[in-house]
């Protein structure tokens, strides 16, 4: 290879290991941009799109709680802590809905109107097979709250990774590390005696 | 709610050293009555509507979760209309569900002073007993 292509080279080096940034262009106007932006990779979110993205989970989280309360599957003690992290779930909702506003982004539909096969239907296609239009018992009720958690930490786990604004990026950290509290608290509550289900994992990743 | 004639003049205080953009805190309370008043920043800085700064929402919740008290009012101020809720706020109050509205109306230099529930969009006033 000649030694006269510098950035076709680099190219290909970063090409094949799959990291670092890219000059592209002309040798007299050499730009540095974005790798996830080139080859046909996804076009990066916006803070906007995550912000939204992440208070349309929430939204979804509040819903579901909202049924699963209403089944009065819960037992008074888990329908007391189901209530509390509701609560925090709504202030979650409104902080994200006061960044939107800022950021000049309008606020993704409540659904707490949404009829139960349409959360169904949102729920499948975040890879939760639980139902919230079949709730049996209380053990189904909480495996619900619990996996919509999970849907909550991997969306936040999602936009941590790409919201470039620290001060977004540091408002989801927090809010993901409450719903993976929340979780842990729901799998000891439906296992009661096995704390061991319960251990925080040492990475939270979440679902979706 | 019961409020404390000091707590209800720190908001009007409040709202009067933000005119004319409208000011806008909370209030915690423990079993009906008003407790601490916490004056926030209006993140929108404007004089047709409000934004609790997302950072002191989360300050202030916090604090009235270590006090051991409740979320139990909402306030704001109307700089140039009357003191009742805008379709803005009927919108805004779907957030806060079970929360008071006090707003305060300064539109002809007197303040004045209303309280309402918002509940699905749907409004009524509710009693503010100032003592």
């Amino acid at each position: 290879m000649s030694g006269s292509h510098p950035v076709t080279r680099r190219h290909a080096l970063a090409r094949a290991i799959g990291v670092g940034g890219l000059v592209v262009g002309g040798s007299a106007a050499p730009q540095l941009v974005d790798p996830s932006r080139s080859w046909g990779a996804a076009p990066a979110e916006t803070d906007g799109q995550l912000v939204y993205a992440t208070m349309a989970v929430e939204l979804l989280v509040i819903a579901i709680y909202e049924r699963v309360i209403a089944s009065g599957k819960l037992s008074a003690a888990h329908g007391v802590l189901a209530d509390r992290m509701l609560s925090y779930e709504r202030v979650h909702a409104r902080v994200l809905g006061s960044e939107l506003r800022t950021l000049g982004v309008a606020e993704p539909p409540s659904l707490g109107h949404a009829s139960s096969s349409s959360l169904d239907a949102i729920l499948v296609s975040k890879q939760v097979p639980e139902s919230v239009a079949q709730i049996s018992n209380e053990s189904e009720a909480l495996a619900l709250l619990i996996k919509i958690e999970e849907v909550a930490e991997g969306a936040y786990y999602h936009a941590i990774a790409r919201l470039t604004d620290s001060r977004l990026a540091l408002r989801s950290a927090q809010i993901m590390a409450a719903e993976a509290q929340h979780r842990t608290i729901l799998s000891e509550a439906r296992n009661p005696g096995h704390i061991d289900f319960a251990v925080p994992v040492a990475f939270v990743q979440g679902r979706g | 709610m019961r409020i404390s004639r000091a707590l209800f003049n720190a908001m009007v205080a409040h709202a009067r050293e933000e005119a004319p953009n409208e000011c806008c805190g909370m209030v915690a309370a423990r079993d009906g009555e008003a407790v601490e008043v916490y004056p926030t920043t209006n993140a929108a800085a404007s004089p047709l509507r409000f934004e609790i700064d997302p950072d002191e929402q989360i300050r202030v919740h916090s604090e009235i979760e270590a006090a051991e008290l409740e979320l139990g009012a909402i306030y704001h101020s109307h700089t140039r209309t009357e003191p009742r809720p805008s379709q803005t706020d009927i919108n805004f109050a779907a957030w806060w569900p079970g929360v008071l509205w006090i707003i305060v109306g300064l539109a002809n230099g007197e303040a004045t002073v209303q309280t309402w529930s918002i509940d699905n969009g749907q409004v009524s006033e509710a009693q503010l007993d100032v003592e």
